[in-house]
């Protein structure tokens, strides 16, 4: 495992991988620029005019903001309240901290449809609107469960006496995170907010119920949309956000720093 | 790195709330502009599209409000309607009659009063199929266009060229036949024309479960986008589906037309109505006027090919040959909106244990 | 003057970390782990809550005296509603199992890679999540139909017999596979990536080889990221709307689309809750099942 991978063998698997992982992807791409009046449909000509297509409609640009806001509300929010109780979990001895964890993950049980439906009610009771913040919050205790489970698998890595070192040198708690705890857990950190922001972003069962006219998202349009129409511009609507992930990646890496690696 | 991840999140984060607060969204300029807005619940895609061309700036022009949207399927807004009846999320529904016919049984759809809707007395008498619920000097909502269920057939596949919903049932339509889903809105009308072709009637549909039991769909649809990449590779050479969406495919180039049933294509009229607990009922009123009116059903029939329900609109000659309107509405069957809501739960039910297991892995 | 007050600095943070010391035992963990469960209260567990509620209310179509299990009585009698729900169970389960081994190799190779390509390699993987499985999806029903782009020329060639793979479970697995393997392989790899270098060299220097580095250190160490793993497979795949929808279609319902039927076409809200207490009871068991299989190993 020390060696550097270079058998053909590992290669072709790596490459097989992301042919399967991709393959809708691509197919969706090319038929992004294809000149044709349906999708899927043979290829005919090269076009951009599906991608001008989406300017034309204003609904998807405010929704992809208010998905991306969404997203990225609901990652820290979970991040956060994640790291804490993975490190409470960690740092003390509890007497049934499977039990715990089970009960903090435990959004992943709960069927989203479900879930939305449920807030809706449960807004309604408390006499509360169906907000934004609201949907941060369902967003966030639904992704949670991920990132709490990768964070947790961080800790467990995590050698305790390297904590008590930090503090025995006269750090404080916060200091001690900064500089000793949230360095080592970064792969993790990073890992587990990429996973919020994804899962968030692409859910469209809980955000079925709870979206109004000002917060839409962006799978819960693209729904709508479908229903009558299945034209490539859901294909130039899925190739842009591949292009905007991609840039976001690369410029997180090379100007933040922020890796999803070592 | 001691400052990069915590500080860079925290930074993200403050500018995210900042700007969450200042959420764009025509409803929220609007509101602050002190504009009065008309929240719109509808279908998006080609429905959405053709409100905010064609009625949203006469009605901008007409009352000075302007209008907010929320779009979904049928099924998650009549939920939310149902789920925020104290503050209710939306004006006014747009939806099937069936859904009127349930939302004033639910209390969550209020009728209109006559009187405000100045192009009623032109609407025609088979669009007004919602009867009940309503009080004197009321009227349930505005069925604003009509649409029909067809037979769909792709001409190069098929010969000879289908003439029945009976065809359906034609070996050489096994496992190439798109059908309706059990949650399609026109299920409950094929229990009744199945009991009808296997010899009941739309009170003993007893027979017609076992008579869709012996079809072998090869794609169950809710919209015609389930099924439409399978015509494009010959999955599918029949299909049962609404005329405007197969105009729409002819026009995308899809190998396709149709044709009504001899029994009679299925008239099904769409309806904007009005939401109990609505603040603005009066626009909500000139709104559901405004969908009626003759030039705006034109303009929708031109873009959509759906049909109007206002006797008054001018569609010109091909237009008229190719959606629901003119001579073909005298090929068409109406379905009484009250069977198919109080049916509708034992029906769908049935459906799922009885007739879908039957049609196998599909 | 700097190194009294940093003295100062030292003597009261001292203080200050004592003082804590005595206040924390008992309360910083709970204060730490508060806002989860506060959350979790407000926006899970209430709504839970209503959920159950509601499950045990007649409905339209099944009437019995409220609060009353009736609607569970209804829907374990009806053997449709049993392959429903063990359908359910054996995607998710399909799922995990082929896609688990599978995102594991992948993992521990992109480890091998040159340390620059690693970081590509992995998001390369992961943001093509984001077009979502709505477009996804669509891409799989022009991918797996027999005349479309892919099946099509392999049919014509006679490579292959017409597969009619739209509308079957394999197609729901497929796409479901294909959904789950970036999630899997960024967890597998957090986890690999953190087995020290020297445990290889260590097994490396006693005459081992590939094989037994793999089952003597990265398969061991790797136990808690595999648990992690399966778990989100298994639930990501057991609670996926898009995919059976669109892939599976009304033939083939699971638990999920079945909810969304009650809830959208009938309104029944309450035989909904009623099916979505038993998704979350079979989740529940099998998780509770995959962790225990895993501990075994673990501890």
């Amino acid at each position: 495992m020390s060696a550097r991978l270079s058998s053909l063998a590992g290669l072709l698997y790596l490459a097989t991988i992301y042919l399967f992982v991709m393959a809708p992807i691509l197919f969706i791409v090319v038929m992004a620029f294809n000149d044709a009046t349906s999708f899927p449909a043979p290829l005919e000509a090269f076009t951009l005019r599906w991608f001008a297509a989406i300017l034309d409609q204003p609904v998807f640009l405010d929704a992809a903001w208010t998905s991306v806001l969404l997203a990225v509300l609901a990652a820290i929010v979970a991040c956060c309240a994640s790291f804490l109780s993975a490190y409470a979990l960690w740092r003390w001895t509890w007497r049934s901290p499977d039990a715990i964890a089970t009960f903090l993950t435990s959004p992943l049980l709960v069927p989203q449809i479900v879930m939305g439906l449920a807030m809706l009610q449960l807004a309604e009771l408390l006499g509360l609107g169906t907000n934004f913040a609201g949907l941060v919050a369902v967003h966030a205790i639904y992704v949670m469960p991920f990132g709490l489970r990768l964070i947790m698998t961080g800790f467990s890595h995590l050698d305790l006496s390297l904590e008590e070192a930090g503090q025995s040198l006269g750090a404080g708690r916060l200091q001690t995170w900064r500089e000793v705890t949230l360095p080592l857990l970064r792969p993790n950190l990073v890992a587990a907010f990429c996973f919020c922001f994804m899962l968030s972003f692409v859910n469209l069962p809980l955000s079925m119920f709870l979206t109004n006219p000002s917060t839409a998202t962006l799978p819960t349009v693209m729904f709508a949309y479908i229903e009558s129409r299945i034209d490539p511009m859901i294909a130039a609507l899925a190739t842009v956000i591949i292009g905007l992930a991609a840039f976001t990646t690369l410029a997180l890496e090379k100007w933040l720093k922020i890796r999803l690696v070592g | 790195m001691n400052f990069t991840r915590r500080d860079t999140l925290k930074t993200l984060g403050l500018i995210s709330a900042a700007y969450g607060l200042t959420l764009p969204g025509q409803s929220r300029r609007a509101a602050a502009a002190g504009q009065p807005v008309l929240t719109v619940s509808t279908w998006g895609g080609v429905t959405e599209e053709g409100i905010r061309k064609f009625v949203q700036p006469e009605f901008e022009k007409l009352t000075g409000a302007t209008l907010a949207f929320d779009i979904g399927g049928q099924g998650a807004r009549y939920n939310k309607l149902l789920a925020q009846r104290a503050n209710p999320p939306a004006d006014v529904f747009f939806s099937t009659d069936e859904a009127v016919v349930s939302g004033l049984k639910a209390g969550i759809l209020t009728p209109a009063t006559r009187q405000n809707l100045g192009n009623l007395v032109d609407i025609e008498d088979w669009a007004l199929t919602v009867k009940s619920g309503v009080g004197e000097g009321q009227v349930a909502g505005a069925p604003f266009t009509l649409i029909s269920y067809v037979l769909g057939y792709n001409p190069s596949a098929v010969d000879p060229t289908p003439t029945s919903w009976a065809n359906m049932w034609d070996p050489a339509y096994a496992g190439k036949l798109a059908f309706v889903a059990p949650t399609h809105s026109q299920m409950p009308a094929f229990v009744i024309l199945a009991a009808e072709l296997a010899g009941g009637s739309v009170d003993n549909v007893e027979p017609g479960f076992a008579k869709l039991a012996e079809l072998r769909p090869a794609k169950l649809s809710v919209f015609w986008t389930d099924w439409a990449p399978l015509a494009k590779t010959n999955d599918v050479t029949l299909a049962a589906e609404f005329d405007y969406y197969l105009d729409a495919m002819k026009d995308q180039k899809y190998e396709i037309d149709y044709v009504l049933p001899k029994e009679g294509g299925i008239g099904v009229p769409e309806y904007v109505s009005i939401v109990e607990g609505t603040d603005n009922r009066e626009l909500a009123e000139a709104f559901l006027n405004l969908m009626m009116d003759p030039r705006v059903q034109g303009a929708f029939a031109a873009a959509t090919y759906q049909g109007p329900t206002n006797r008054k609109t001018e569609i010109p000659p091909e237009l008229a040959a190719r959606c629901a309107c003119g001579p073909r509405i005298e090929n068409l069957r109406f379905f009484d909106p009250e069977i198919f809501a109080a049916n509708r739960p034992l029906w769908t039910e049935r459906m799922n244990l009885e007739v879908v297991p039957q049609w196998g892995t599909r | 003057m700097s190194t009294s007050t940093s003295d100062q600095a030292a003597l009261g943070t001292a203080d200050h970390a004592s003082a804590r010391a005595r206040f924390s035992v008992r309360h910083i963990p709970l204060i730490l782990l508060a806002p989860s469960i506060v959350l979790l209260f407000v926006f899970l567990v209430l709504p839970l809550a209503i959920i159950v509620l509601t499950s045990l209310q007649p409905n339209v179509l099944l009437t019995f005296d409220a609060p009353g299990i009736g609607n569970y009585g209804y829907m374990l009698s009806k053997s449709y509603y049993l392959a429903v729900i063990v359908r359910t169970v054996r995607i998710a389960f399909v799922t995990t199992l082929i896609g688990l081994p599978i995102s594991f190799l992948a993992a521990i190779l992109i480890y091998r890679l040159d340390e620059r390509f690693r970081n590509i390699a992995l998001m390369g993987l992961t943001f093509p999540v984001l077009t979502g499985p709505l477009a996804i999806v669509l891409g799989y029903m022009a991918l797996l139909t027999d005349g479309g782009p892919l099946f099509g020329p392999m049919i014509e060639l006679g490579l292959i017999p017409p597969l009619k793979l739209l509308g079957t479970e394999t197609a729901v697995i497929i796409s479901l596979i294909q959904f789950v393997l970036p999630f899997a392989v960024l967890t597998l790899y957090t986890a690999v990536s953190r087995i020290p270098q020297q445990l290889y060299e260590a097994v490396t220097s006693l005459g081992g080889a590939r094989m037994s580095c793999f089952l003597h250190v990265t398969l061991p160490l790797s136990l808690p990221g595999l648990l992690s793993a399966s778990i989100i497979c298994f639930s990501l795949a057991a609670s996926s709307y898009v995919s059976p929808y669109y892939l599976g279609g009304a033939a083939q319902q699971t638990l999920t689309t079945l909810i969304s039927q009650f809830i959208l076409a009938t309104y029944n809200s309450q035989l909904a809750a009623a099916a979505a207490v038993l998704l979350l009871v079979v989740m529940l068991v099998t998780i509770v099942a995959i962790t225990a299989f895993f501990r075994k190993f673990i501890r």
